[in-house]
């Protein structure tokens, strides 16, 4: 469907790091227990298991010292990155020491940015993704995975990847990071749509938007008869034209294009465009690019070609076509709208099929099955009135996910 | 086997070790049926994820009853602290496997059992050798059960920081896939055995190495307590009782252990180690009682002339036995009769116990009675004493003794005196011996004729014995109570009998002749241990035997009239067929509590100043580096010369040892990346032979950026190489088609096909050079193109 992760470096070495682990205060006190119990009972089993605690610390510290040397990490091809869903992070680490290392955790280091450290922008990810890798042996590759959860589209920017092993005791822990900056865009989330209500939205029913026959190919309707011309495969003549006319005609036939769809987005409010979104505008924007999103795969889906068209940013339009190649593209498109830098509601290109609109004035109420229906939907060319709630249909059976009233992605309980 | 399912078994096994060497050093075989059928029963209802869980509310309730146990237990026995804590720690551990466990509940059943642990390590019975062995089995467990849950403890951390991550609902869906997760690598079984090892030698230096202090009030009642179970007096009373008393004493205990350090005697040598001597026989209650006027002789050993009790010749050979009593030593100590001479105590060295010596019944006894397990040594001179430190006065005894007809009590037999002297006159007449002696006391105060009484005495004494070794049977049963004197029924009637009654008739016949004789009740020890090298002395092996007064400056004679054949036989008998394995875990016991229980500052620096005069200057080591440095020098040439060679030698040999470890490393390498690790040695020697072409094309392509992807067999690569730059690179199918048949089609390379693929090697690298300089050519032309 879309690109993964880009790697924009994959050189460097890791720098190592020791802190003390999550199990040295309870071994400090354990040793102080068995040290004090040993001296008050001189009992020599008491000094000899003070002596292996002793032991466990030489053998911590000699392991944080010496593992974790020759580390290669880089990033593997991970999945689609979606807003609302698990974006799978890989990592192919090697280990080039004949040194083993075990019980590995993979940290993935966001930037600041992502974090959400800068001011007035919010988070891309919630959390910082965490992996396992059970051992690392001499020379094997191993592909670790961590998973993370976009909540805004976007460019998401990874720094690097840090490894961690507080084996065996966990009373040192040693850390490696990896400079490895990459970045995924985070396509907006897609809703799972009533089929049978967007398809009659996007005109892909029966008897609607019938395909058109724009050029020859290899169909079955007669496209047109001409003369002959060197090269027409023998077959294609069409003899009884020919023995009428006395000279050769060939027939052509037509082949059909896919019906074709322009979905509009218009996230500029009515009478106040241009102006800073509100919160609660910024989030029926959001909503309303995640239902264009919808809206395109399920065309992409049904066989239609599809444009876009967005008010305000004509460098976003995009003319119909088809193929995965365009639906990635026109994702990207989506996914990379900056909102705050939208122009004035102005015309749009070609002439949407289905508008969408986010306008929370004339939304704000929720559907059928509780969701929320901030996204109108206008329908100029069918003139059929859809109601969003509609087309977020539930699964059967299932959970699934839909905006929710605080902006946050949550679970939908079915009907 | 999973990670998961190995973390829960290797802890369920330590709690498991934990209460089975709790109960069994407590000892306290109820709660072991009760507590251990428990655990176990929750192996089968609550192990694993699909099992039967306690609730929560279940488990607070049964650990507030085992608390309302603790409190009840301490009220009841407020001495028996550790034991009370030990079977709360039990309690909570049973519960806690009843419940649901996760990786919290399981570090908790760790830090349980460790801590009850702790406490059975304080116990004092902790110097049983089983209780080592559960040890030293509980301390590997609990390792591995560290490694398995640390393991899971870090991966079950990661899970859950993802499922805090993952929108609600979609944990599951999501789940975290973490790579190489389902078994646990065969590797970390070696690290856990090289961390055992090294926690093991850190311990072991500790216990050397730490000081020892003086013990505080806690240990000193530990150290002073000891279960009911083992108060038990072993071995020997003070009084000889005819009527059986010999059948009580025939316990499996080990009573002592005997340890010859100057010259391991033969095993079958019988020792006798005597613990008391009794002189008066009272025909009322047929029993051996000492004399009270023998108590007035006994003087204490000053503590500065311990070592001092007998001046020995400057060449004499010393025997050095050291005895160790594995339970509550009686008031009279053993001391040691060797090869049938005189008796005689020459250096007690008992630590801090204060010991009494009596020269004339040649008992060594403790002053005060103390607990716990003593050991101290005799040593002695191989052929006798010279001479006594102090001359101790006659005692009245001796002296009325050798005025023959005085009428001393002890020196005669009360029970039917004339027929015992006519039976030992009969004995001395069939074996030659003249007796009484022409010579009689009138020379008393000269050494030659003390000397030739002594060996008529000694001569009639053994002729005696011998009648009763070859005419009386031994055996272990009661004597008849038919109202008559046991000793004269064995004599005169039954001649069957156990060793009591063959050292009561033995004293009976030369008393009767006027030979003073008593008798001297302690141990036979004739089983030898191999493994260790001493004799292993039991209860069952107490005996009793005679001695003889050979006369001033003689001494006593130790006789032992009871057939020693059977006695060995009875003895051998009672040996059980495992007798060798029990040979070896006595053996492991007595190490285990002299080297490792008993290990006190003494000890310590005992040990320390041994390692100190090994490595030392003095020492043998010390001794050795600093005559090989004065020998370097010696010949003439300049020590310069051997002070280098010497450097070059370590030199060389340290070199040696490295590039032999990085040969072998290098190896190993070789043979990982060819993945034949899991073949037969010899296989896999032929591989890494007729492969190693293999390697040095994949480094040469890897040099040149054509990297094989771990995912990529050797044949398509081969082909993805190949296809990509045709022509150039066709060496890489001919050796890949090599590869496959040495590798997998048995082929063996001969000398033709190694020359071959040398010379595809060598095509192959002038191709890659080749075609690198190609592309360098080309890129210097767009940069000039650029550049214009």
């Amino acid at each position: 469907m879309s690109e993964g992760l880009r790697e924009r470096s994959a050189r460097g070495r890791g720098r190592r790091r020791l802190r003390l682990g999550r199990a040295a205060p309870a071994y400090v006190v354990g040793l102080s227990g068995a040290a004090f119990a040993a001296s008050y009972t001189q009992a020599n089993l008491l000094f000899w298991a003070m002596g292996v605690l002793l032991g466990a610390l030489l053998v911590s510290t000699a392991y944080a010292v010496l593992t974790m040397r020759r580390l290669e990490l880089r990033r593997a091809p991970g999945s689609v990155a979606v807003v609302g869903e698990a974006l799978r992070l890989r990592y192919r680490v090697v280990n080039r020491s004949w040194w083993p290392v075990f019980a590995v955790t993979v940290h993935e280091v966001l930037s600041a940015g992502e974090r959400g450290a800068v001011e007035g922008r919010g988070r891309r990810v919630k959390g910082r993704p965490v992996g396992w890798l059970s051992h690392l042996v001499g020379d094997e590759p191993t592909v670790g995975e961590t998973v993370c959860w976009p909540l805004r589209r976007g460019e998401l920017a990874f720094e690097g990847v840090e490894l961690r092993s507080a084996f065996p005791f966990g009373l040192i822990d040693c850390r490696v990071r990896f400079d490895r900056p990459a970045s995924v865009t985070v396509l907006p989330q897609l809703y799972r749509l009533r089929r049978q209500a967007a398809r009659r939205a996007l005109g892909a029913q029966p008897g609607q938007n019938q395909p058109r026959v724009l050029s020859p190919g290899a169909g079955s309707d007669l496209y047109e008869l001409r003369a002959y011309r060197a090269g027409d495969p023998p077959a294609s003549l069409d003899w009884k034209r020919s023995a009428k006319t006395g000279r050769l005609i060939s027939r052509r036939y037509a082949k059909p294009e896919p019906p074709q769809v322009w979905i509009g987005v218009d996230l500029s409010r009515p009478g106040a465009a241009g102006e800073t979104a509100a919160a609660g505008d910024a989030r029926a924007q959001e909503r309303a690019v995640s239902l264009a999103a919808s809206l395109a795969c399920e065309a992409f889906l049904a066989g239609m070609w599809v444009g876009l068209s967005v008010a305000g940013a004509p460098g976003h339009g995009m003319a119909p076509r088809g193929g995965p190649e365009h639906r990635r593209r026109l994702l990207k498109s989506l996914a990379m709208l900056d909102v705050e830098r939208l122009g004035r509601g102005g015309p749009m290109s070609g002439r949407p099929t289905v508008r969408v609109v986010a306008d929370p004035a004339r939304g704000g109420r929720g559907g059928r099955h509780g969701a929320p229906s901030l996204t109108y939907l206008e329908l100029p060319a069918l003139a059929v009135e859809v109601d969003p709630a509609e087309l977020l249909a539930p699964i059967e059976g299932s959970r699934r996910y839909a905006p929710a009233a605080g902006g946050e992605s949550g679970p939908e309980a079915s009907a | 086997m999973s990670l998961d399912r190995a973390a829960r078994r290797l802890v369920f096994w330590q709690v498991m070790l934990g209460i089975f060497a709790f109960c069994l050093i407590e000892p306290n075989p109820g709660l072991l049926l009760v507590a251990g059928s428990l655990a176990a029963l929750s192996r089968y209802t609550s192990d694993g994820p699909r099992g039967w869980a306690l609730p929560r509310m279940g488990i607070n309730l049964g650990a507030i009853g085992a608390l309302l146990l603790l409190a009840g237990e301490l009220s009841a026995r407020p001495e028996r602290v550790v034991e009370a804590m030990g079977h709360f720690l039990m309690w909570l551990q049973v519960l806690i496997l009843f419940g649901r466990r996760t990786d919290r509940e399981h570090a908790q059943l760790m830090a349980l059992s460790a801590l009850q642990m702790t406490g059975a390590s304080v116990l004092p019975r902790g110097g049983q050798a089983l209780f080592a062995v559960l040890l030293a089995g509980y301390a590997a467990v609990t390792l591995a059960a560290l490694f398995a849950h640390h393991l899971k403890s870090v991966r079950d951390r990661a899970r859950a920081a993802q499922a805090a991550l993952a929108p609600r609902g979609v944990a599951e869906r999501a789940g975290l896939a973490v790579a190489n997760e389902t078994v646990l690598p065969r590797r970390i079984w070696l690290w856990a055995g090289c961390v055992a090892v090294v926690c093991g030698a850190a311990g072991a230096a500790t216990f050397v190495a730490a000081p020892r202090g003086v013990k505080g009030r806690m240990a000193h009642a530990l150290s002073h307590y000891t279960p009911l179970s083992a108060r038990t007096s072993v071995g020997f009373s003070e009084a000889v009782s005819l009527d059986g008393s010999m059948l009580e004493q025939g316990s499996g205990r080990v009573a002592l252990l005997l340890e010859a350090e100057a010259e391991p005697p033969r095993p079958a040598d019988a020792w006798l180690l005597r613990a008391a001597v009794f002189d008066r026989y009272d025909p009322t209650s047929r029993a051996w009682r000492r004399l009270d006027r023998l108590t007035g002789l006994e003087f204490g050993a000053r503590a500065d002339r311990g070592r001092a009790l007998a001046i020995l010749d400057d060449d004499a050979s010393m025997i050095e036995a050291r005895l160790a009593l594995r339970s509550h030593p009686p008031p009279s100590l053993p001391t040691l009769t060797w090869n049938r001479g005189q008796t005689a105590v020459a250096s007690v060295d008992a630590g801090r116990l204060p010991v009494r010596l009596s020269t004339q019944a040649g008992l060594l006894s403790a002053a005060a009675r103390v607990g716990g397990d003593i050991q101290y040594t005799l040593v002695r001179p191989r052929e006798r004493v010279v001479a006594l430190a102090e001359p101790e006065p006659a005692p009245a005894v001796r002296a009325n003794a050798a005025g023959r007809g005085s009428p001393v009590a002890s020196l005669h037999w009360p029970v039917e005196t004339e027929r015992c002297a006519a039976l030992a006159a009969s004995i001395l007449a069939g074996a030659g011996v003249d007796w009484p002696p022409a010579e009689s006391a009138s020379v008393e105060d000269d050494t030659a004729a003390a000397g030739r009484r002594a060996a008529e005495v000694e001569r009639a004494a053994l002729a005696l014995s011998n009648w009763l070794e070859t005419r009386c049977d031994y055996a272990l049963e009661n004597p008849s109570s038919r109202g008559q004197d046991p000793v004269i029924e064995f004599l005169f009637e039954a001649r069957r009998g156990h060793c009591e009654l063959f050292a009561s008739a033995m004293t009976a016949l030369c008393r009767s002749v006027g030979i003073p004789a008593r008798v001297a009740t302690g141990y036979r020890a004739s089983e030898f241990n191999t493994v260790g090298g001493y004799f292993t002395v039991r209860e069952r092996h107490a005996h009793a035997w005679a001695e003889v007064d050979l006369g001033r400056g003689h001494g006593w004679l130790a006789i032992d009239p009871t057939p020693a054949g059977t006695v060995e036989q009875a003895h051998l008998a009672a040996a059980p067929w495992w007798s060798a394995l029990q040979q070896a875990y006595e053996h492991l016991e007595l190490k285990w509590v002299r080297d490792v229980i008993g290990f006190d500052a003494e000890a310590r620096a005992g040990l320390l100043s041994r390692a100190t005069a090994v490595v030392g200057r003095d020492g043998p080591l010390g001794l050795a580096v600093s005559a090989a440095w004065r020998g370097l020098g010696r010949g003439g040439r300049p020590a310069w010369f051997e002070v280098l060679a010497m450097g070059f030698v370590l030199f060389a040999s340290a070199a040696a040892v490295l590039i032999l470890t990085l040969l072998g490393l290098a190896r190993r390498k070789k043979l990982s990346r060819l993945r034949v690790l899991e073949l037969p040695r010899g296989e896999r020697r032929r591989l890494a032979r007729d492969l190693s072409f293999y390697l040095r094309m994949s480094d040469m392509l890897d040099r040149h950026g054509y990297a094989r992807p771990a995912w990529q067999s050797p044949r398509d690569f081969a082909d993805a190489v190949v296809s990509a730059n045709p022509g150039d690179l066709e060496p890489i199918a001919s050796l890949t088609d090599a590869f496959y048949w040495v590798r997998f089609g048995g082929a063996r390379a001969t000398a033709e096909d190694r020359r071959d693929r040398r010379r595809e090697l060598r095509a192959l690298e002038s191709a890659l050079l080749g075609a690198e300089r190609r592309v360098g050519r080309l890129a210097a032309g767009l940069r000039s193109e650029t550049a214009a």
